[in-house]
């Protein structure tokens, strides 16, 4: 945001981002941060990322994977009653349960074998969706870093010149910067940053229009 | 324990505040991961995690490593010497040439 956009309007009671506009009256002077190029490459090697390709879902696969478990602890559990009891008697009927109980057991695990499979395989892509995001969390974290460590250059740049501003602020005697009104630092920012738009005062620090310019080194509209 | 991995900064903002208002079920708090303990409470609050974020939130489940019971002797005999060793720039390739110990590529592609 431009110096501008903070101070465009001075009034008693504005608000002011501080850190932003002291930053952004660095800008307004042409500084350069040593993190400029940088910024630039991140930014560009974010925007070369694809979008990150849908994490497939793995929910309904999870849920056969455990019913699956389920039916084939109860088919084991079938064929072992069942073997119990064949033992017991030369039942011919008993027999045929026991084939049945064991083929259902066979089916029961083909299909426990092959829901782990599907969810094994939908885990391995997940895992490869997830690589683009990491990257890119990593990206946007490191452009983070960089941006907040541009800003204190760039605060750092013009910090001396706006407590000096401020220790002039005309009709106030603000403490330091982090005390001061907001007024009394807006009006130091725009003295010591380069503004061509005109800024409209609301403020009575100034008697007239051309003191006020002379002071801030700005075009002012006077309300 | 249910590890919880994220992969977007605003799941990862999510992850920071339940860790700081769930201290009773977070075991360890890493940034952008987290341990929760194996409780109902623990797994309650990762699925709300995947629900509000469910492309960036893994949840999986940990177990304690027991290296007796999962790991062959000879790999923590290597890995004992191998932290004693000499000569400190060695690498393990070498070290592991003409000695008992399992090769690199044999580590890797035995499973535990």
């Amino acid at each position: 945001m431009s110096l501008y956009r903070h101070v465009k309007v001075i009034v008693p009671g504005m608000s002011l981002s501080r850190r932003a506009a002291l930053a952004a009256t660095a800008r307004s002077l042409g500084v350069t941060t040593s993190v400029e190029e940088s910024i630039r490459e991140t930014e560009a090697e974010l925007r070369s990322l694809s979008d990150p390709e849908p994490v497939p879902p793995r929910a309904e696969l999870r849920r056969q994977v455990a019913e699956t478990a389920a039916d084939l602890e109860a088919k084991r559990e079938r064929v072992a009653t069942v073997r119990g009891r064949l033992r017991e008697t030369d039942d011919g009927a008993i027999e045929a349960d026991y084939r049945d109980a064991i083929r259902a057991l066979s089916e029961a695990e083909t299909e426990h074998a092959a829901a782990k499979e599907a969810l094994a395989d939908a885990r391995d892509r997940a895992r490869e969706a997830r690589d683009v995001r990491e990257r890119r969390l990593r990206l946007e974290d490191r452009l983070e870093n960089l941006e907040r460590r541009a800003r204190e250059e760039l605060i750092a740049a013009v910090s001396p010149a706006v407590e000096t501003a401020l220790s002039r602020v005309p009709n106030r005697d603000p403490p330091s910067f982090d005390a001061a009104d907001p007024v009394s630092t807006a009006l130091a920012l725009i003295r010591v940053g380069r503004i061509e738009t005109p800024i409209t005062l609301a403020c009575r620090r100034f008697p007239d229009r051309d003191s006020a310019e002379r002071w801030l080194k700005a075009p002012v509209y006077r309300l | 324990m249910l590890l919880l991995v994220t992969y977007s900064q605003a799941a990862r903002n999510s992850l920071r505040n339940v860790c700081r208002t769930h201290e009773e079920s977070v075991v360890r708090g890493f940034g952008r991961a987290a341990l929760f303990e194996a409780t109902e409470h623990g797994a309650f609050l990762a699925l709300r995690l995947r629900e509000k974020h469910p492309e960036d939130v893994q949840i999986e489940r940990t177990e304690p490593f027991n290296e007796f019971r999962e790991v062959r002797e000879a790999v923590r005999v290597a890995a004992r010497a191998y932290e004693c060793r000499e000569c400190p720039s060695t690498p393990y390739a070498k070290f592991a040439v003409d000695s008992p110990h399992p090769t690199p590529e044999e580590l890797r592609t035995r499973e535990l």
